[in-house]
């Protein structure tokens, strides 16, 4: 996951300081583990891109890390439209599960459609890429006759192979069918105000 | 004949849920052709056995067509479809026959009356050698382990030598040796006989054996584009389904 990504939709969310976005980013994306070094130099690098911008006093006589951590930032309208280009961009290679889940984690309701869409191009990519690794493994049985047991043990790590994609598809699916039962809420509602936005 | 054995286009189907309605298949299309294994991957109540009763055409659809080597099961009469179900369709269930049944008699069954004991017994013991189930011949149901189950099933399917198999999400069970053999075997017998296989499964480990899957999921039927991925399209969209032209089926009402 990349660290920019979450920061940015993090003060996007709310401005905050440095160390408020520090615990935010923990506490919102703990299985990334993220080091407190690679969210300020996500903040630096946004700031410099201008994608953030500083809130208020600065504070020049301090060095890098302890005055990123002391000041407040926000989002700039180009942060803001770099990062929702961003979560409706589509992709032909499977994105790092964390990536898919800051999508998600940021998604506004009028974005719900298209993200439904991302993920059910993901089942898709997924899929194909089991379907070439199995094709692979037809291939390999006709032309190899290697002993029984590398036979056994090439088995089990298919089978692995073959697990990881289904545990991914089957995420996938899930979410899927999730955000598409919130859609169909939100037809229903139409008109009237739904999850808190008109 | 040429083209697919098997094909469904456009097959929708809705059920009543109280208020309200759960859409289980969507505009779903996909083909089987003989000697081929399609796997289809569908959670627990993703509508796997619907799609596969509406395939035999044992359950209507409320939209789309469904042809079986020619015929258009929306279409033929109920005789000619039960006798396409009786000879040419052969379904394998994840569950059994009564626990006590010995496996001769459950794999005869299905010849008994058209063929008469002695030459359905016959077949029954030439289908069981042919899954590596011999050794079961005389055992009860209830004393087979799961693996046996499954190979057991197939021998009562292809007994009456189907042009094409409706296998029901009979490998949730299995453990990965059970789930190669019962692989080689769906193999072998597509491969040799030209049977199609249309299969389900819950997870997509047990459909190593399978020449495409595809998914099920919220109505919607996934199956890879056929190109490589670098080629694959942004718009999900354009790759759903493997819809397949019709136009040219003689035999289609």
């Amino acid at each position: 996951m990349s660290a920019g990504k979450a920061v940015l939709g993090l003060v996007i969310q709310r401005p905050g300081y440095g160390y408020q976005l520090e615990q935010r980013v923990k506490e919102r994306f703990g299985s990334a583990q993220f080091v407190a070094s690679s969210i300020y130099k996500a903040l630096g690098r946004l700031e410099k891109d201008r994608l953030i911008r500083v809130v208020g006093e600065e504070e020049p006589e301090l060095a890098d890390a302890e005055r990123q951590r002391r000041i407040k930032y926000e989002a700039t309208q180009r942060g803001v439209g770099y990062f929702r280009e961003w979560l409706r961009a589509s992709s032909s290679v499977p994105l790092v599960r964390e990536e898919l889940q800051l999508r998600i984690a940021f998604c506004e309701p009028h974005e719900l459609p298209r993200l439904i869409e991302i993920i059910h191009g993901e089942e898709q990519v997924c899929l194909a890429m089991l379907n070439d690794f199995q094709r692979s493994l037809h291939v390999a049985e006709r032309v190899d006759s290697r002993r029984e047991w590398a036979r056994l043990m090439d088995m089990a790590v298919d089978h692995a192979e073959a697990g990881f994609w289904d545990a991914r598809i089957r995420w996938l699916q899930d979410v899927r069918i999730f955000l598409e039962g919130l859609r169909e809420e939100a037809e229903r509602c139409a008109g009237r105000p739904v999850w808190g936005v008109p | 004949m040429t083209g697919p054995l098997l094909s469904l286009t456009g097959v929708s189907r809705s059920f009543r849920r109280g208020r309200h309605e759960l859409r289980v298949l969507a505009d779903v299309s996909l083909h089987v052709s003989a000697g081929e294994i399609v796997a289809v991957q569908g959670q627990r109540g993703a509508g796997k056995t619907t799609l596969l009763k509406i395939a035999a055409g044992m359950e209507p659809s409320d939209g789309g067509r469904v042809s079986f080597d020619g015929w258009d099961l929306t279409e033929v009469s109920d005789v000619q479809l039960s006798r396409l179900l009786g000879e040419q369709i052969g379904w394998v269930q994840n569950s059994g026959p009564e626990s006590r049944v010995r496996v001769l008699d459950y794999v005869a069954l299905p010849l008994l009356i058209s063929l008469g004991d002695r030459a359905a017994y016959t077949r029954a013991e030439q289908a069981l050698d042919r899954v590596g189930a011999a050794e079961c011949t005389h055992q009860r149901w209830e004393t087979l382990s799961d693996g046996e189950r499954g190979l057991v099933g197939i021998a009562h399917a292809i007994v009456r030598s189907p042009r094409l198999l409706l296998i029901d999400d009979v490998t949730t069970i299995l453990g990965i040796r059970e789930l190669d053999t019962l692989g080689h075997l769906l193999r072998s017998i597509a491969g040799e006989s030209a049977i199609g296989v249309l299969m389900t499964v819950s997870e997509l480990t047990a459909a190593n054996c399978a020449d495409r899957r595809m998914t099920l999921a919220g109505g919607r039927l996934l199956g890879p584009p056929s190109e490589l991925l670098p080629e694959m399209p942004d718009r999900p969209d354009e790759g759903k389904g493997d819809v397949i032209d019709l136009s040219s089926r003689e035999r289609l009402a």
